[in-house]
């Protein structure tokens, strides 16, 4: 359920917040990086990246491209190299400004580009840990760049990378709750508003232009149309409506956060999408299945949970990421994972949707935005 | 005027005839919604939808079509744009399959476009579905979707108009002290205003920039030099205008070298003509940098290209650089600009969307974009 429009560019704040950030976080990624590679036995590591994918470049260097492909390249006991940029290293200066990294490059052809890299570290043969290469290739160059690569070979990391980043460090909660404070002032700017002016377009521009002043790399919105469906804002043409429900997010420093708004008039849809994600909440633990949480809503919801549209799944550097807790899923909660709820309630033309990010414990999930001790 | 219903059939009817000149009796768009505003969409282009998920076309050999949509929430938006013919679907590759059958479509009769945006994660169930591919449906989807419709061009010059309307309310709004972030969230608010649906943005400021890119939290100060690529859309048709803006006063430097790139960009406008090289144009604008002393600086980093092509529509012809392999065809859109680095004033922008005529490409905006000054 829980989709957005992408747009051509996330074109707010892109900076290195270095209180939040320090250099030395990415140090201690970068160790849990290279033991978890290490496992594969693998010799370096690559990651690729591309805007709706930061992956391991976002990860270890806090570079987030607004279009170009990203690639890190990473050799235990070797300065990081960061190959990115639209052409020729026009873009190299800002690129520096948002890394620690020094070594910033640009190749006319990557494959060959890795390679001399990596023979400037001493490596030349072994397996190579990528990442981020089903996402942002398309096969032809996929191909292309792996015959490049012919001397390694080239190990999957995918699935490495993400079970190691589904524990969120304190310093990407502390960039979600940044977020989710970014979320709050544009909701309550959303909210007045729409008492002021019953006009869901400038509430919502309204909204972005708060998000997007408080720092949001990116603002994402979909909102109720009067046929009931949930549409992408701004790409309906119409949004004459009498009543709002809306799903707001925003991207910061790379980091997700989202937030469902409903007003009064929703008749009673918003509550209930909050007493759906009250019981998940409670429902949720170390060992939860997507299956066991729908469970506990139809146990306590009972007729009320036909019209509810459960959705739990890691959020991160995406909206929705490992672990995904559905139905289909057989994925299992384990403690530390970083779970956002969505709960999406539809009677009739009447929509609404509530989210909450929470943390599992071994006996129960808290709220991210319960006070911290 | 040509009526949307009517564009989009015939381009899909123009597209068949070209899959069926390369020996293909059907046709399947794929788009991955990752838009970008250097790529084509051709599943927009072909039904005016612009996906939100993994989303298809299928163009049958008797000129039928379906569109298979997801996330299947999204089913009633499509249903907007094409009526009955849009099918909500989990797999649009599975659904694909299913399709071909329906319509004894064998695995190597049909013409995949789009393939440069399936992701290698996709690619076994694509191969299974319709067959191995390579880039020739993705070259005659460029070609076919060159020749702009007046439908399209419609909405070129209003977004056009967005642009320029939305520039001139954020020079009354820039003030020094602001953060080149806040300037961007000012200007976005101001199009989100006029009717934008979309937007690439570049705007940066410095006494002397390197370059132009995303914006930072430097603020903007007296003596800097703002710069702005500013690229709204209307119907996922996107324009863009490069401007240059000085922050409390002009100098001559930056005033010379400011007419210096206006004046390489008229020679490349004049170069834009029907059926000439697409590297003419950007050897026009060299020429004028060169005739001034500024050769070393027409090549990266100082500078990217002269002008490219702007989606979700055909991103012909292509990257305008002394490299290019294209020709200009009659009714190409796209941007033309000489912006880059000059050593007295730095990184400046100058630049218009421009069609391509008899005589030289004519810009689509109301009046050509002048070197601004604030705070003076």
């Amino acid at each position: 359920m829980t989709h957005t429009m992408e747009p051509v560019m996330k074109h707010g704040r892109s900076s290195w917040d270095r209180a939040l950030m320090p250099a030395d976080e990415f140090d201690e990624r970068r160790q849990a990086v290279e033991r978890a590679a290490g496992t594969t036995g693998a010799v370096a590591v690559v990651g690729f990246a591309d805007s709706q994918h930061p992956g391991l470049v976002g990860y270890l260097s806090n570079y987030l491209t607004a279009g170009a492909l990203a690639t890190l390249i990473c050799v235990p006991g070797a300065e990081l190299t960061l190959v990115a940029g639209l052409g020729g290293g026009r873009d190299h200066p800002f690129i520096k400004g948002m890394t620690f990294v020094n070594d910033v490059r640009w190749f006319p052809q990557l494959g060959a580009g890795i390679c001399e890299v990596l023979a400037e570290r001493g490596v030349t043969a072994g397996p190579l840990a990528v990442a981020g290469l089903d996402d942002c290739f398309a096969h032809a160059r996929a191909e292309a760049l792996l015959a490049a690569l012919s001397a390694f070979e080239v190990v999957p990391f995918d699935e490495g990378l993400d079970s190691l980043r589904r524990t969120k460090r304190e310093r990407e909660i502390g960039a979600l709750r940044a977020g989710r404070a970014i979320l709050h002032a544009a909701g309550e700017a959303l909210v007045q508003s729409w008492r002021a002016h019953r006009d869901l377009h400038r509430a919502l521009t309204e909204a972005e232009k708060v998000a997007k002043f408080r720092g949001a790399r990116d603002f994402r919105a979909l909102a109720v149309a009067s046929d009931g469906s949930w549409r992408p804002w701004p790409d309906a043409t119409s949004w004459g409506v009498e009543r709002y429900g809306v799903y707001l997010a925003v991207e910061y420093l790379g980091y997700w956060a989202d937030l469902g708004l409903s007003g009064p008039e929703s008749d009673g849809v918003g509550a209930l999408a909050e007493i759906a994600l009250d019981v998940a909440e409670r429902a949720l633990r170390e060992g939860s299945s997507g299956a066991s949480l729908h469970l506990a809503l139809r146990d306590e919801l009972g007729a009320d949970a036909r019209v509810v549209t459960l959705e739990a799944s890691g959020v991160g550097t995406s909206l929705v990421e490992t672990p995904r807790l559905s139905d289909e899923d057989e994925e299992l909660a384990r403690v530390g994972d970083l779970v956002g709820l969505r709960a999406w309630v539809a009677r009739e033309r009447v929509a609404a949707v509530a989210t909450r990010a929470v943390l599992v414990g071994n006996q129960s999930a808290t709220n991210l935005e319960a006070p911290m001790v | 005027m040509t009526s949307r219903e009517d564009a989009l059939a015939e381009r899909r009817r123009r597209l068949l005839d070209g899959a069926t000149a390369h020996g293909r009796r059907a046709v399947v768009i794929y788009s991955a919604a990752a838009h970008s505003l250097l790529a084509h969409d051709g599943v927009w282009w072909a039904s005016g939808f612009k996906p939100m998920g993994e989303c298809a076309l299928g163009l049958a050999p008797d000129g039928s079509f379906e569109l298979w949509v997801s996330p299947p929430w999204d089913l009633a938006r499509a249903q907007e744009a094409v009526g009955e013919r849009a099918i909500a679907v989990t797999d649009v590759f599975a659904t694909a399959e299913a399709w071909r059958d329906t319509h004894d479509v064998a695995l190597g009769d049909v013409l995949v476009c789009g393939t440069d945006r399936i992701p290698r994660r996709r690619y076994p169930s694509a191969v299974a579905a319709l067959g191995g591919y390579d880039a020739t449906g993705d070259r005659l989807l460029l070609e076919t979707s060159r020749r702009r419709d007046a439908y399209e061009l419609t909405h070129a010059r209003e977004a056009a108009r967005l642009a320029e309307s939305g520039f001139a309310r954020l020079v009354d709004a820039i003030r020094p002290g602001q953060a080149e972030f806040e300037v961007v969230a000012t200007l976005d608010g101001f199009l989100r205003e006029l009717g934008s649906q979309d937007n690439f943005v570049l705007v940066s400021a410095s006494q002397r920039n390197r370059s132009v890119h995303p914006p930072t939290e430097r603020t903007v100060e007296r003596g800097d030099v703002l710069l702005a690529e500013i690229s709204p859309s209307v119907e996922g048709v996107f324009t863009q205008i490069c401007r240059s803006v000085t922050i409390g006063g002009t100098s001559t430097t930056v005033a010379d070298d400011y007419a210096l790139l206006d004046a390489a960009f008229e020679a490349g406008r004049r170069a834009c003509e029907p059926g000439a090289p697409v590297r003419d144009a950007a050897l026009a604008m060299d020429e004028v940098l060169s005739d001034a002393g500024f050769a070393q600086y027409c090549r990266p980093p100082f500078m990217r290209a002269r002008g490219h092509g702007l989606g979700l529509g055909s991103v012909l012809p292509g990257d305008v650089t002394v490299a290019s392999p294209e020709l200009f065809a009659q009714g190409d859109y796209f941007v033309l600009h000489p912006n880059q680095y000059l050593p007295g004033s730095g990184y400046l922008l100058c630049g218009e969307p421009v069609v391509v005529e008899a005589g030289g490409a004519q810009p689509l905006t109301s009046r050509r974009g002048e070197l601004a000054s604030v705070g003076t």
